[in-house]
């Protein structure tokens, strides 16, 4: 009997071992790390003053986001909200040190009620407000392809609710979820014998991801060439892309245009819908003492052209004519323009086909909020 | 829960141990209550009393039955037993059928009947263990074995779940002994259990998920992919179905025998088949075999057909008039195997209508293609014969195949048609094929599975015995083989993909 049972154990044990040291080892959705929240370590690092990387990448922004608002303190002054475009924003452009920049990649109408909403339920509405505004805020259409703010639509469902109302509770969402830790411990074991996991394990450690040491770190003065989130939320892309050539970026600019990318909205117009929302989210913020300061990222020389050129009356242009007059008729200050040369930007400025160079932002943008 | 689910296993194991920890005169209870647990979890718990009703009607037909002595009466409440099974599961299965059927005959009239399809939900596995209770009342009646008179031991026979879902068929004489006896700690059984489910998850997760995808895609959007395209979709859809069958069955017999439970096979390398008719004793032999014993012979044995045999050699003459009756009871059986495959028509057409024109034809016809070999002196000793022979089965499959892939029989003819009037073989040699959802490591993967599955299939078919085989083998072999299926699963098996096919049956 007991030779037997070695014997299984001779076949079985060697498989079982290769499956949890594999997932376990490569971890690609950071799950066995961190307490099985690198989201929540990630924000906890950066509140504590650190500029902060993970190593795969694989975390959840919006998450990472909602615990930087409901732990960073009551009283910072700034906040920058928005998408990707807004990212690299920092305190350094801003002018002051009381700043956190809270934009998430792709952040569209909902992602923006979700974290304005979190900032509501936590009374952590800022002075001053830096809310870029971008096509995917008013295009209904680009909603049900990127569903990503679901994961915490509650928080959108009460600030709708507070703006209309007056009033709201936060439904099927609490501040501090306790039951975080027990679910994870209990995704975490799954993990560690899972078959599908262990597959995309292998996937992970075939593109050379082989990185195991540290999932989260602080990068040290000597430099960092990955990317990483600064101690103001604020996004510094990798040192390979913010090397990207003139021909490069151009490049980019003419693959997003190929490929239709439901950012550019180029067939769409605003939504009323959301314009209406829109308005009221600018109404409820100035009602309640928040300077709020319109950013518009300029697009991409090549981009624009083809908008100027082939989409006269598409949202992009709608948008800049649109925020022009509503920003002039309740005076509120713009940073930029989409038309590049409005903006005073050309092909040098950019990363890719949309997102502006950090130190081109510093050099053509007044972003500061000192007075 | 899926056989190859993520909790199965587990569930299996938890299963498994208490099973053999328990003292062992209440070890068939346990079963009884995992197999519960396992349907419920399956099926949810609001189909459960279909499954107790089909036990009641037939705990208490079968016993009534055995009181009786008159002939006249045991027939009365074996007809009683059987209508009533049958009706909840002509109910469940063929109601949308044949109002498919009546809304499509009174539109041939310019009449438009205009009912309605009902949204019935059958329990899982319901045609299976309906046949095997109708197969025991029948079996009481013939005093094959005898009436149980522990329902929760009939309700064992009826719900034991690693057959629940989609078979084996079981023969209560058969299952028996092994249910109910004391089940000893038997540590090859266990082994040759896991070795056998492993074998299953492999054919299923390595091959049948991967050429599913392949298959969808073309019948998915067959006007694009006509041709050639179509004939390598069905000819990879004949390997999914089996592989995915076969290996559902793998995972079955495998956890059945872990407990010291032997369930009837219900393949035998059937693409070894020469003939249609071979082909038919290879595949879901249970399935065949119950109907040939309990609808078949005793619709040959009855009047109807001795008479229509007599009358029929009176006017055909001895030696052909003899076949009309046979010809009458397969086109019964057949007819009803496409009933069984139930709920629309492409399924009766290609599990019931076309199989059952290929025996006949076959058999009308035979004298026609000795002739055509014998004046072509053709060798059919030869290795070449017997492979175009297996070829020929399969194609003759592959035509049935057809419309089960289809999304109906209007689909499966334009299918056909398109299969036939496109002619693109190119498609095979400019990198098409990897167009169609697989890259050059899945059909590599996919290839070297097949290979697998025939080799296995090529002893079973030399009637080696796979189980001793390997017993004899040293244990770096078996380590071996044991590795080689646990890597493909792990790094190439398909995860949480789709049930099995015949679980819809």
């Amino acid at each position: 009997m007991i030779k037997s049972i070695c014997k299984y154990l001779i076949i079985f044990l060697p498989v079982l071992i290769l499956l949890v040291s594999v997932n376990c080892y490569a971890d690609p959705a950071n799950i066995l790390w961190a307490n099985g929240n690198i989201a929540k370590a990630v924000s906890t690092s950066i509140l504590n003053g650190n500029d902060t990387y993970v190593l795969s990448g694989n975390i959840d922004e919006r998450e990472a986001r909602k615990f930087l608002v409901m732990d960073m303190p009551n009283d910072i002054d700034c906040l920058a909200v928005g998408p990707s475009l807004i990212m690299c924003v920092s305190s350094e452009m801003v002018g002051t040190d009381s700043f956190m920049n809270l934009g998430e990649s792709g952040a569209d109408y909902y992602d923006i009620l979700n974290t304005i909403g979190q900032l509501d339920v936590t009374d952590k509405l800022p002075k001053t407000m830096i809310l870029c505004v971008d096509t995917l805020f008013f295009d209904k259409a680009n909603l049900s392809v990127y569903t990503r703010w679901t994961a915490q639509k509650e928080y959108s469902e009460y600030f709708l609710q507070k703006m209309t109302t007056g009033s709201a509770t936060i439904i099927n969402g609490s501040i501090n979820d306790n039951n975080q830790n027990n679910v994870n411990i209990i995704k975490q074991f799954e993990q560690l014998f899972s078959l599908s996991y262990f597959q995309s394990s292998i996937n992970y450690l075939l593109k050379d991801n082989t990185e195991s040491a540290e999932r989260i770190g602080v990068v040290s003065e000597s430099g960092y060439d990955g990317a990483f989130w600064r101690a103001d939320g604020s996004y510094v892309y990798t040192k390979e892309y913010q090397e990207n050539s003139i021909e490069k970026a151009s490049e980019y600019a003419k693959l997003l245009l190929d490929s239709q990318d439901v950012y550019l909205s180029l067939n769409d117009h605003i939504d009323s819908e959301c314009k209406a929302v829109f308005e009221q989210l600018i109404d409820y913020l100035q009602a309640n003492d928040v300077e709020v300061i319109f950013y518009l990222s300029p697009y991409h020389p090549i981009v624009w052209d083809e908008i100027e050129t082939n989409y006269q009356t598409s949202l992009p242009i709608e948008l800049e004519t649109y925020i022009s007059e509503y920003a002039n008729g309740k005076n509120i200050r713009i940073i930029g323009a989409y038309d590049p040369e409005k903006a005073g930007v050309d092909a040098t400025d950019f990363y890719d086909g949309r997102h502006m160079r950090a130190e081109s932002l510093m050099e053509h943008f007044d972003f500061s909020v000192v007075k | 829960m899926s056989l190859t689910s993520a909790i199965f296993l587990p569930f299996f194991l938890g299963a498994l141990i208490i099973f053999y920890v328990l003292p062992k005169k209440t070890r068939w209870f346990w079963l009884l209550i995992i197999s519960l647990i396992f349907f419920s979890w399956s099926d949810g718990w609001k189909t459960l009393p279909y499954l107790f009703y089909g036990i009641v009607v037939t705990y208490f037909g079968a016993r009534i039955i055995q009181r009786y002595e008159s002939e006249k009466k045991r027939k009365t409440i074996l007809f009683l037993t059987v209508f009533l099974s049958l009706f909840v599961l002509g109910a469940l299965k063929e109601t949308n059928f044949f109002i498919h059927l009546i809304n499509g005959t009174g539109g041939l009239f310019g009449i438009s009947p205009g009912l309605g399809m009902v949204n019935i939900i059958a329990p899982i596995g319901i045609s299976y263990f309906t046949l095997s209770l109708i197969g025991y009342v029948i079996d009481v009646n013939r005093n094959v074995c005898k009436a149980q008179t522990n329902i929760l031991k009939h309700a064992l026979f009826t719900c034991y779940f690693p057959q629940l879902i989609s078979g084996p068929i079981l023969r209560y004489g058969e299952m028996e002994n092994q249910l109910f006896s004391d089940h000893r700690l038997d540590l090859n059984n266990i082994s040759y259990g896991f070795t056998r489910i492993l074998w299953g998850f492999f054919k299923k997760m390595v091959i049948a998920d991967r050429l599913a995808i392949l298959v969808n895609t073309v019948y998915g959007d067959y006007t694009n992919y006509p041709g050639m395209y179509i004939f390598i979709a069905t000819l990879c859809y004949a390997f999914q179905l089996y592989t995915d069958f076969s290996g559902c069955m793998d995972i079955v017999l495998g956890a059945s025998e872990a407990f010291g439970i032997k369930l009837p096979e219900n393949f035998k390398a059937p693409f070894f088949s020469e003939r249609i008719s071979e082909f038919w004793r290879r595949w879901h032999i249970t399935l065949g075999l119950w109907f040939k014993d309990y609808l078949l012979y005793p619709l040959l044995k009855g009047d109807f057909l001795q008479g229509v045999g007599q009358k029929s050699k009176k006017l055909f003459g001895k030696k052909k008039g003899k076949n009309i009756p046979t010809y009458l009871g397969l086109s019964v059986v057949w007819l009803c195997v496409g009933l069984w495959h139930g709920g629309s028509v492409k399924y009766f057409f290609a599990s019931g209508i076309l199989p059952c024109v290929y025996l006949i034809s076959s058999e009308l016809l035979s004298p026609f293609f000795k002739r055509i070999i014998e004046v072509l002196k053709i060798n059919t000793e030869c290795f070449s014969y017997r492979l175009f022979s297996r070829f020929r089965t399969l194609m003759l499959m592959c035509l049935c195949w057809v419309f089960v892939c289809a999304q109906s029989f209007t689909d499966g003819l334009h299918v056909l048609k398109s299969m036939f009037t496109t002619f693109n073989p190119l498609i095979l040699v400019d990198n098409s094929l990897f167009t169609l959802g697989l890259d050059q490591q899945d059909i590599i993967v996919v290839i070297f599975g097949i290979l697998a599955v025939m080799v296995v299939d090529y002893m079973i078919n030399k009637e080696i015995n796979v189980r001793d085989f390997l017993g004899k083998q040293n244990f770096a072999f078996k380590c071996i083989v044991v590795w080689t299926q646990v890597l493909f699963i792990m790094f190439f098996g398909i995860m949480g993909a789709s049930s099995f096919i015949y679980f819809q049956f």
